[in-house]
């Protein structure tokens, strides 16, 4: 027997639904929409339901749907957060952030202080000293927190740590190494960084806790809490973890299995990640694993690589390439990560089984590359409602959007880098005019290419009125506006990180709008986006999120 | 301590899809000849083992009954050299196939982490296919860029190609110095993949030895193996031999006293790539005053 249902009363509903674009309640059952419209509407169609005015304060809008992000953003926070920003942490606390090394080391002794086991590591994330001056952090500033417990920071960036001695000693390799990216003092003993991947392995025990994260039902909890506090009500993992067998899916339908759960999970499958077989037999397995999902876990889309990232100089560009060293010698081309054939042949087998293909294409060679496969794979099978999405498509030019938009593509568009990079890419990867048409919103909406915009959390954190303020004013971190006739109106973010988004996830029949018959996933806001200044955008208070039917709670 | 310190040497086998990389490894761990070789490969179903060789299948790793061990390395490079530190006895040598686009150069430094050091970089390239893939669009210039970090080239195939290889070889060569091995059906000298044994019978890294010379089995190259004696040197003119050592040898070890040096010394070469470095781990009664080198006779 159904439950009775209930009518959400709000400030105001804002539907994106153009039959009924506004309006005073929104009615629901058993997870789903009934109708909206006013209360009195409401209980006409419906009966004499229940009023619920909890939400009464609040904008109701459809629940955000980050389209690209990774569950390491759920992960990273099993240890406390360092940057420089202040940042919310999945419990709704605001953590201020470490503004100095004297910060940093006063949130370590704290750290310290709570650890029992006196060889227990203390690793805290994050860590961004851009602002801080010249002075580096070494191994000498953390020893003073402790000269036995293992200390490892993890910068920003993710292709840092800094270590204290104790650590070091540990591992052997306080008095340097042969390891690249473990630089060495006047005394001939290590600083305490270790720069890049095969440094920070040396940090063994660490990195052994950083992957035990991510297989941790409770990181999953943590990320879908981190959804909540930001206002998604879906958020997807873009092929950083396996799915190749029935423990990597039983870990995502586990997790979520509490009705508590606080968000819906799109975990994307991704063949080079552990797959065995054909691409036939992995294009099947895509498709039965579909089979699997559940009402908070969706299974069925594939994630491939193609290149590097382009602040890392590994992305594939076409000419003129990137600016050369500040010494004048030139910068190489960056790395590809699948051979054309073998990504042919996978996308090609994907796209015969009728599998949506989401395609990490940073430069705009990679995007050639994939145009040219998409263009190959529709001439030998005809799939009119393919929905294969370019992601990041950072440097996406107009042509390649036009080819984009003959193909049937979709674009999910890396806008949060204008404020994390913008200043960087103007000046040190691409140049000014480059940079100015980077992750380009409105060409892509002049050249019919149907797009979302993302934070591929955790490379930035998650919070969709914060992607949706970057692609609307295009303000970097310094402050200068990076190519202001790429900017794009609130509504027309909106729907990026709703109904759009929800589109390239093939579950637009199901979420991104607020109307009938849809599930009942809202955010609820403290202000409407449309009435604001664009430049507070990012700064509307999430009061909560409703996911199907249910207000979450921390 | 891993290992209690030990390193073992780790070879990079780079090449583009064709090129006949896994050929070779299938051919490396069933002719591994007593040595237990960690092979790390993008798909191990590609491994093409005899089941009656095939100790151990769990799906990602296969274990072979002659010692040697076959990795997939679907996730990331950290993880896959994990579950080798994890082995409780060190593995004699560590074979990383690359994928068909992996720039050897970048995966380097992963060579030289806790517990290995890089031997060398090997880089195989099909005689009828490289001339037309350093040009072809897209990967072109990641052809080039593995080429010229080769420290060896394996050219394969070259009884397929029509003019027995001459076209690549010139055009190999306008990548890199590295001097170029003929191999077919990915028959390679093992001891020139993975290397020798010292020549001292007591050998600080494989306790292995072999008789020399060595008789080499049906190469389309003749490879021939001989020792150096050495006699006394000090480390600097051991040096200035190892930097003359001529563009044909492709192999060479030793494990010297020097006169002006305590600990010994050992010297290693793969191709154009040539180490020295001291040894303070190992006790002088291991060294020998002689270097084993095999040399490539075209």
């Amino acid at each position: 027997m159904s439950e009775p249902g209930v009518i959400h009363r709000a400030r105001r509903v804002v539907t994106l639904d153009h039959a009924v674009p506004m309006a005073e309640a929104v009615a629901v059952r058993d997870g789903l929409i009934l109708g909206v419209g006013s209360v009195e509407e409401m209980r006409a169609a419906w009966g004499p339901l229940r009023v619920d005015d909890t939400l009464a304060d609040s904008v109701l809008l459809p629940g955000f749907v980050e389209a690209h992000s990774h569950s390491l953003e759920g992960a990273i926070w099993a240890w406390e957060y360092a940057g420089f920003f202040p940042r919310l942490g999945p419990d709704g606390v605001r953590r201020q952030g470490c503004q100095s090394f004297e910060d940093l080391i006063a949130l370590l002794r704290r750290l310290d202080a709570e650890l029992d086991d006196p060889s227990e590591s203390l690793i805290v994330w994050g860590f961004d000293p851009i602002y801080f001056g010249s002075e580096r952090l070494a191994a000498r500033h953390l020893d003073v927190v402790s000269s036995t417990r293992p200390i490892c920071v993890v910068h920003a960036s993710l292709h840092l740590f800094t270590v204290n001695t104790a650590l070091m000693e540990r591992e052997g390799f306080a008095d340097g190494c042969e390891v690249e990216g473990v630089p060495v003092g006047g005394d001939g003993r290590a600083i305490g960084e270790l720069q890049e991947p095969p440094a920070m392995s040396l940090a063994r025990r660490e990195m052994l806790m950083l992957w035990g994260a991510l297989a941790d039902p409770a990181s999953l909890r943590r990320f879908a809490d981190m959804a909540r506090v930001v206002g998604c009500t879906t958020v997807t993992e873009l092929g950083a973890s396996r799915l190749a067998g029935d423990d990597d899916l039983a870990l995502w339908t586990g997790a979520a299995a509490d009705d508590s759960f606080a968000a819906r999970l799109v975990p994307l499958l991704n063949p080079a990640l552990g797959q065995q077989g054909t691409p036939d037999e992995i294009a099947g397995y895509a498709v039965a694993i579909r089979d699997r999902s559940t009402s908070k876990v969706r299974f069925g889309l594939v994630k491939m690589v193609l290149d590097g990232s382009i602040q890392g100089f590994t992305a594939r560009l076409n000419p003129p390439g990137y600016l050369p060293h500040p010494d004048g010698t030139e910068r190489p081309n960056g790395i590809w990560l699948i051979e054309p054939e073998q990504f042919s042949a996978w996308f090609e087998a994907f796209h015969r089984a009728h599998v949506t293909v989401h395609t990490h294409v940073n430069g705009d060679q990679a995007v050639d590359l994939l145009l040219d496969t998409v263009d190959t794979a529709l001439a030998k099978h005809s799939w009119f409602d393919h929905r294969h999405t370019a992601q990041h498509t950072q440097l996406t030019t107009a042509a390649q959007y036009r080819r984009m938009a003959r193909l049937g593509m979709n674009a999910n568009i890396f806008s949060n880098h204008i404020f994390y990079w913008g200043d960087q890419h103007r000046t040190i990867t691409v140049g000014p005019d480059r940079a100015a048409r980077m992750d380009a919103c409105a060409t892509a909406d002049r050249e019919g290419v149907r797009y979302s915009v993302h934070s591929d959390a955790s490379v930035t954190p998650l919070g969709s009125l914060h992607t949706m303020w970057c692609a609307v004013n295009r303000v970097t971190a310094s402050g200068d506006v990076l190519g202001p006739d790429e900017r794009i109106s609130v509504d027309r973010a909106l729907r990026a990180v709703t109904i759009d988004a929800a589109h390239q996830l093939r579950m637009d029949h199901e979420i991104g709008t607020i109307q009938a018959g849809k599930l009942a996933d809202f955010v609820a806001l403290a202000d409407d986006p449309y009435d604001v200044d664009p430049m507070v955008l990012k700064d509307i208070d999430v009061i909560t999120t409703v996911v199907g039917g249910e207000i979450t709670a921390s | 301590m891993l290992w209690n310190g030990h390193r073992v040497p780790f070879t990079l086998l780079g090449g583009y899809l064709g090129a006949g990389k896994t050929t070779i490894v299938n051919h490396v761990v069933r002719n591994a000849g007593g040595r237990r070789i960690v092979v790390l490969v993008n798909d191990v179903a590609a491994v093409n083992i005899d089941a009656a060789l095939i100790a151990d299948h769990d799906g990602t790793t296969l274990s072979l009954s002659n010692g040697c061990v076959c990795c997939s390395i679907a996730d990331d490079f950290a993880q896959t050299l994990e579950q080798i530190r994890a082995m409780s006895e060190a593995p004699d040598h560590v074979l990383m196939e690359l994928s068909g686009v992996g720039e050897p150069e970048r995966v380097v430094p992963w060579a030289n982490t806790t517990g290995f050091r890089l031997d060398g970089i090997v880089v195989a390239a099909d005689a009828d296919q490289i001339d037309e893939l350093a040009d072809r669009p897209f990967v072109g210039d990641t052809i080039g860029a593995q080429l010229r970090a080769a420290d060896l080239v394996v050219l394969t195939k070259s009884d397929l190609a029509a003019d027995g290889g001459s076209v690549a070889r010139r055009r190999i060569q306008t990548f890199s110095s590295a001097p170029i091995v003929d191999v077919v059906n990915g028959a390679i000298d093992v001891d020139v993949l993975i290397g020798l044994g010292s020549p001292t019978g007591v050998s600080g890294e494989t306790g292995r030895m072999r008789a020399l010379p060595v008789e080499h089995g049906e190469y389309p190259d003749h490879h021939a193996t001989r020792l150096i004696e050495l006699g006394s040197v000090t480390h600097e003119e051991l040096s200035s031999i190892v930097d003359s050592l001529p563009v044909d040898v492709i192999r060479a070890k030793a494990l010297v006293r020097c006169s002006d040096v305590a600990p010994p010394v050992e010297v290693h070469v793969v191709g154009k790539r040539r180490t020295i470095r001291p040894r303070p781990d190992l006790d002088q009664a291991v060294a020998a005053q002689a270097m084993v080198v095999i040399t490539v006779v075209a």
